[in-house]
């Protein structure tokens, strides 16, 4: 039935309010008179003013703004290059918030932490201010000169060289290949510390043809990775993670599930979701994965070539250690045919692609589950994609006149004995184009503000082509220019962005123009703009390489990989990313050297110990971090922390790139040297062990158990007994989140979400280091079994609001109570910070401001805030609200306009981020509604359940569906 | 003491020539009437030349609880170590220790006053003193451990405009009552004992403008029968109100633990055992002020080697108890099989990061009292005093062993976290004991510290000098 409006049944105010606020009230009375007084006082006794300021409303206000309203609009966000669709929630003209594009294809309405942190980059205060020239400010216009300079036609470019970052706009390489015909003598450096190059090499190998793989892992009963960490990182992490965990949500015991079996060096949040996973050194990946093809391709050997059958026959026998492990995958995959997929880290050399294109086709999913489409990234042919060694060289030989970088820090991150920054002063001009003052930008003679992609107008294409538009949601803060602007000015055209842009999808769709735009806009993909899949046949000539490539022997190897918080440094000063703890091993603010126990024993070394790497006479200092379920046989570094700060602070974290090979060689062999030096480790999380406690905390089964037994946590099915009675009002509705377990990959994007939409602080290392971080959101990590047995169980936890709060009874002053919608509210007005809530917390999710954490905010960092949540000062306690504020904005919202809330109406922000809908909310007592129907499950679960406190938020367990020759 | 005698009030006994001989022990020289008040008050009169710089040295000290107390207030706790999950620590842990202290001041002068025992008379008045001190120092944290101390009135029931009340399930809201109505009891029974004597200072004083403060302070006192026989009654009765106190104040706080649901704290064991660890702390505290000042002031025939050896089997009894309450505690953990509980029990305190406070704990609570079952022991004053430290700093530990072992290792492993104090943290502790001491002095200065009159009467019970 409908809500009837205004009916006298329908309460008018809000609860609490008992009259219209117009009437005038004793209360009303009171506080007037109060404020009379007041200022009559302010105004005669102290001479003291506010400072003067100026409100300056809209002149002529925007059809679309109501004050106080937020608007949401479509844009995309681009990581070396590849886009994900956006939605940007606008408070009054100022972003406030990302969320991910349900209508774009590589997004389905999830973000990732990068996504949700880019706002913070936004607003970042250390952004570069202006145009200035040898460290002196100049004016926009002297720097356009300069670009006009080095565009002069008579020159030909002769002298003039471009980096790069990646991108895959259709108008950026329309602009360039205009800029490489003014320009013929000029060169082009794509710059990209961890290129994908080897993916398209290998496609090449494979399929003569750069091509990109897009599996469809709603249809694949088997997933091998060989490396791959395909739910958190890389193009279509989003997709893929949504795709996989479609596969495992178990709405009931007779669903059926995929199965992952993932090879790493490093434990990763893919590792963590495995079924089988075996940790081995990089260089391993390669004799893996021909080993792999020739279980496959003996089963299949009519569809191949004779001599590559008798080369992959010579290939030598791999360990028995492995042999097992291959074996049975072999068979598994042999089972699946076309259900099954092969997919392989992109830092793998070309051969291994190859090997898992062959695997793939061998198999039958190249032709059903796996799409091949050609590379959206401008360049991707190119064999030396990335690199910067022909740059390198011309600046040796002195072949460089002018050089002109755009968004890419190449003096950082590039192998450290290119020496960049050294080569960079003897070129006459350079120009540098960043969001901050990093390494590349302090080594050259112009130095010009970027802009941030939301200020930009662009178009961009995800990994399948998809073609989306990029808008801006603010001007320019600090009058960055984008790339197209300064293809612009190199082609001597002085046309906006938009301008620029508008004009070339015009030339494209000159019918209904105005319509295209319009709906491409307001959707944020242009529809049918995805590439057509190729249907490419396999070439074998790769096979030789990849039996050649030997695997080094018994040496400790380096693993150098992009980090899931910086990325390859980009992301280095922004706070959010930075107090992110990683998934894995919870370490923030840096890196470190991450080595398993068994090596760790093995040379003596302990947590937070600084170590040397050596590494063909290249050389770090890293803390060393145990971590279980590392390959004994290497040690990994990520790459992107070490920067000279650009805040004038001390470099966080030690620089993979000084380790970096110029070649872009194989994964060099190092030396590890134990120093004397010990660095304390900013970790969130010490204890990792659940020992007899974990059926309390984590429940798990293996799928054949769960499909014996029916239900998991049958104990819990019990009745509890109680002494006490509630007798609290209940409202219509009761809020309520299940988290299911077997859907989440511990990505940590809710954890950025939580923190933009509650306005969050962040504490610093050293607030790390007390324990004293913020997040109303934390993923627990828990280990345990060791070597490649090693378990790695990923849990998100935030309040539970339970139902019998232990918190609520303790605090002296009930600033914290229940709701009658079932939420455990935090009153900040009335805390007065004894904690005691915090120490009856069973679950540990509350969260003391034990220093004024926001007066030390930037002015420009204010803007990030989410202006419906209260900020929070010292001495208060907080924790996670449900989203209160988008509760009850939901609910005036619908009462406003005279519906009721269905199930999806209200969203929480970890709920909206979660790129595998791991986390449901919605009212429990609507028998319908998704979080009901999760509750119901017979996986469901409550953490510390016999403690009694009903928590409102319940875990779906987590399940493996391991191989049974494997168990 | 024949109660059919007419010309005798129980609340003024006459002489008994039949008073035992351990009574007699009490008060080994018979002096003439007046001649110990003339004695006991000189020294407050004419103090000790040592005594005006003790008191600048430890008033000194303070400034640093001053300082401390200042910089917490303008930066925030987070100058403290403390963290989540240890989100109370020092703070708490001196509360609890500095309240407990002040069980054996009220213990000694409510609860041996009506059970008539006569050893009290010479130490109450030190101890009583002790009591209110070491309440001011334990009232600081309270209010210091707040995120926003400003607003501490909140806690109390009052009025408010707004109609909101302080929350009555929080056992912090029962401490505000619990730890009020202490002060407020203790503040007047001390008093009360006083006025005769401030009276005596009144008499007694050289200079006019001392026979003037002391006057004040005297309410008038003249020492009729009449005064006496009021004061004497409304004496036992606020001994009879103090009394229960000694009991519901620490239970009280011990519920600030055990109505919390943390594995080690959610324990119906906890009031009785915090009871005895209060009063076993606070007979030290006794001894620690008391063998020195008995020393430096000469007063060994008022306190007596007699006096030590009671206090001594007053320490090892409620040493006993505790250790009695540990075993228990840890027993019933075992028994009861809850897993959470018997990992703090039985894994977390005696094998975890935290082990060497928990043995510590043991070898200063438990094995230390041990050595006062031997009577050599108990008569060696300087052991008496050695060992009266070593159970304060076990008792101190305790309070802190428990609060943070539970704290740092209660539930999910995900969130278990130590803990380590800092420079404010010591500052704070430090500076409440030199504050503490100052005060402490101050009393020494001003105020008649063993009761005069009190004294008197027992010579005069005890009959002629022999």
């Amino acid at each position: 039935m409908k809500e009837p409006r205004l009916s006298p049944l329908v309460p008018e105010f809000h609860p609490g309010e008992d009259q219209a606020p117009d009437e005038f009230s004793r209360r009303h009375f009171l506080s007037y008179g109060a404020a009379a007084l007041a200022l009559a006082g302010t105004g005669l006794g102290a001479c003291t003013r506010a400072p003067a300021e100026k409100i300056v409303p809209y002149r002529v206000a925007p059809n679309e703004v109501i004050p106080g309203r937020a608007l949401h609009y479509a844009s995309a966000s681009t990581l070396d290059g590849y886009a994900s669709g956006i939605l940007v929630e606008s408070h009054e003209g100022r972003p406030t918030k990302v969320e991910g594009n349900p209508e774009h294809p590589s997004s389905l309405g999830a973000s990732s932490a990068f996504q949700q942190a880019a706002l913070l980059e936004l607003y970042n205060p250390l952004r570069i201010g202006g145009v200035s020239r040898n460290g002196a400010s100049a004016a926009r216009s002297a720097l356009f000169a300069q670009l006009a300079d080095i565009a002069n036609v008579e020159q030909a470019g002769r002298g003039l060289h471009l980096v790069l970052p990646a991108f895959s706009s259709p108008l950026l390489a329309d602009q360039l290949v205009r800029v490489r015909e003014r320009l013929p003598e000029s060169t082009v450096h794509f710059h990209s510390p961890v290129s994908r190059s080897n993916v398209w090499q290998g496609a090449e190998r494979a399929f003569g043809a750069p091509l990109e793989t897009v599996p469809d892992l709603r249809r694949a009963d088997v997933i091998v990775s060989l490396g791959a960490d395909f739910l958190a990182s890389g193009p279509d992490q989003l997709k893929l993670a949504r795709q996989f965990a479609d596969r495992r949500r178990m709405s009931s015991k007779r669903d059926t599930m995929n199965r992952l079996y993932v090879i790493e060096t490093n434990p990763s949040v893919t590792g963590s979701m495995a079924d089988h996973r075996m940790a081995v050194p990089p260089s391993h990946v390669a004799r893996l994965a021909a080993a792999l093809l020739r279980e496959v391709a003996l089963a299949q050997s009519a569809q191949i070539p004779e001599q590559v059958l008798s080369l992959l026959a010579s290939e030598p026998r791999i360990s028995p250690v492995y042999s097992r492990f291959l074996g049975a995958l072999g068979r598994d995959l042999l089972r699946q045919r076309a259900s099954a997929v092969v997919l392989v880290d992109a830092r793998q050399p070309p051969e291994v692609h190859a090997a898992a294109h062959a695997i793939n086709a061998l198999l039958g999913s190249s032709k059903g589950i796996i799409g091949y489409v050609a590379s959206p990234i401008v360049g991707s042919e190119d064999p030396g994609f990335g690199s910067l060694r022909a740059l390198h060289d011309a600046l040796r030989a002195g072949e460089v006149r002018s050089l002109l970088s755009f968004d890419s820090d190449f003096v950082y991150a590039s192998p450290a004995s290119f020496d960049f920054a050294h080569l960079l002063g003897k070129v006459e001009q350079s120009i540098s184009f960043s969001a901050f003052e990093d390494a590349t930008a302090r080594a050259c003679t112009w130095r010009a503000p970027a802009a941030h992609e939301l200020e930009s107008w662009l178009d961009t294409r995800a990994l399948d082509g998809t073609t989306s538009l990029v808008q801006p949601l603010i001007a320019p803060l600090h009058g960055g220019l984008t790339l197209s602007e300064v293809f612009s000015r190199l082609l001597g055209d002085n046309r906006s962005a938009h301008d620029t842009l508008r004009a070339a999808w015009l030339s494209k769709n000159p019918e209904h123009f105005q319509q295209f735009w319009e709906t491409s806009l307001a959707h944020g993909v242009i529809e049918g703009s995805a590439s057509t899949p190729d249907e490419p046949t396999l070439r074998w000539d790769f096979v030789g390489d990849l039996i050649h490539r030997s695997s080094v022997p018994d040496r400790i190897e380096l693993n150098l990989e992009l980090d899931s918080r910086v990325h390859d440094g980009r992301f280095g000063d922004n706070p959010w990313l930075l107090e992110l703890p990683c998934p894995v091993t919870k370490l923030t603010w840096g890196n470190a050297a991450l080595l398993s126990p068994e090596l760790a024993h093995r040379l003596g070394i302990v947590d937070g110990q600084v170590v040397r790497l050596e590494a063909a006479g290249r050389s770090a200092q890293a803390p060393a971090l145990v971590v279980p379920g590392h390959s004994a046989e290497a040690v990994t570094l990520t790459l992107g922390w070490g920067r000279e700060g650009t805040t004038g602070n001390a470099p966080l974290g030690a620089n993979g790139y000084a380790l970096l090979s110029p070649l872009g060689d194989p994964p060099p062999l190092v030396r590890l040297v134990p120093t004397e030096k010990r660095e304390p480790l900013a970790i969130t999380q010490e204890y990792v062990s659940l020992g007899d406690l974990e059926s309390a905390i984590f429940q798990s089964a293996t799928l054949e158990e769960y499909q014996k037994a029916g239900q998991i946590g049958a104990e819990q099915r019990k009745k509890q007994l109680s002494l006490y009675t509630s007798d609290a009002p209940k409202a219509a509705r009761q809020w309520g989140m299940t988290i299911d377990l077997n859907a989440c990959t511990g990505c940590s994007a809710c954890v950025i979400a939580c923190q933009a939409e509650n306005n969050v602080p962040t504490v610093g290392r050293d607030g790390v280091l007390a324990h004293r971080e913020m997040h109303w959101l934390r993923v627990d990590r828990y280990v345990s079994g060791s070597g490649s047995a090693t378990r790695i169980q990923l849990q998100p936890m935030a309040c539970q609001h339970c139902e019998r709060a232990p918190c609520e009874y303790v605090c002296p002053t009930g600033a914290t109570v229940h709701s009658s919608d079932g939420l455990n509210q935090m009153i900040y007005n009335r805390c007065v910070g004894t904690r005691f809530c915090s120490n009856n917390c069973p679950y540990k999710v509350r969260r003391f401001n034990w220093f004024n954490y926001h007066t030390s905010d930037d002015p420009l960092r204010e803007l990030a805030r989410n202006p419906e949540v209260t900020v929070r000062g010292r001495g208060v306690m907080e924790k996670c609200t449900y989203c209160v504020q988008r509760i009850r904005k939901t609910e005036n919202l619908a009462r406003s306009e005279g519906r009721t809330l269905v199930d999806g109406n209200v969203v929480t922000a970890c709920e909206q981020a979660c790129p595998t809908r791991a986390i449901t909310f919605g009212d429990i007592d609507d028998a319908q509604s998704r979080v009901a129907l999760a509750r119901a499950s017979d996986r469901a679960f409550n953490v510390l359940n016999d403690l009694g406190a009903a928590p409102r938020t319940r875990y779906l367990a987590k399940l493996t569906n391991p191989n049974p020759e494997l168990a | 003491m024949s109660s059919s005698d007419a010309s005798t009030s129980p609340l003024w006994p006459a002489p008994d020539p039949s008073a035992p001989a351990n009574e007699r022990a009490l008060l080994p020289r018979r002096t003439e009437p007046g001649e110990l008040s003339r004695e006991l008050l000189g020294k407050v009169l004419r103090p000790p030349r040592w005594l005006g710089p003790a008191i600048l040295v430890t008033g000194c000290m303070s400034v640093l609880l001053l300082a401390a107390v200042a910089y917490t207030f303008t930066t925030g706790i987070g100058v403290w170590g403390n963290n989540i999950p240890v989100a109370w620590a020092f703070g708490i842990t001196n509360f609890v220790w500095w309240i407990g202290i002040g069980h054996a001041g009220t213990f000694i002068s409510a609860f041996l006053l009506l059970f008539e025992q006569k050893w009290r008379t010479s130490i109450n008045r030190f101890a009583e003193g002790m009591t209110l001190f070491a309440l001011v120092q334990a009232g600081l944290f309270p209010v210091l451990h707040m995120g926003r101390a400003w607003f501490f009135y909140w806690l109390i029931p009052y009025p408010s405009t707004m109609k909101v009340w302080p929350q009555f399930r929080s056992s912090l809201t029962w401490d505000v009552a619990a730890v009020s109505t202490y002060l407020t009891v203790s503040v007047l029974f001390w008093y009360l004992g006083l006025i005769p004597d401030l009276a005596a200072l009144r008499d007694y004083a050289p200079e006019r403008w001392r026979r003037r403060i002391y006057g004040i302070f005297a309410l008038g006192w003249y020492g009729s029968a009449a005064a006496w026989r009021r004061h004497r009654i409304t004496y036992g009765l606020l001994a009879a109100l103090a009394a229960p106190l000694v009991v519901s104040v620490h239970s009280i706080v011990s519920m600030d633990f055990a109505i919390g649901v943390l594995p080690g704290w959610h324990s119906t064991l906890f009031p009785p055992y915090f009871v005895a660890g209060a009063i076993y702390s606070g007979f030290a505290m006794v001894l620690t002020l008391m063998i020195p000042a008995r020393s430096l002031y000469r007063l060994e025939h008022v306190i007596t080697a007699a006096h030590l050896e009671k206090m001594a089997k007053m320490l090892l009894v409620t040493g006993l108890i505790v250790s009695y309450a540990y075993v228990v505690e840890a027993y019933l953990a075992w028994v009861g099989g809850d897993a959470f509980e018997r990992h703090m029990l039985l894994v977390v305190r005696p094998r975890g990061p935290i082990a060497p406070l928990f043995w510590l704990v043991i070898a200063c609570n438990c094995g230390s009292p041990l050595a006062l079952c031997f009577r050599r022991v108990r008569q060696s004053v300087w052991l008496l005093f050695a060992l009266s430290l070593v159970v304060q700093l076990g008792m101190w530990s305790e309070r802190l062993m428990l609060i943070v072992s539970s704290l740092s290792a209660d539930f999910l492993p995900s969130a278990w976290h130590g803990y380590r104090p800092t420079l404010v943290d010591a500052g704070l502790l430090f500076g409440t004991l030199s504050f503490f001491l100052f005060l402490f002095l101050v009393f020494l200065r001003f105020v008649p510290f063993i009761p005069v009159s009190e004294l008197e009467a027992m010579n005069h019970e005890l009959g002629e000098p022999v």
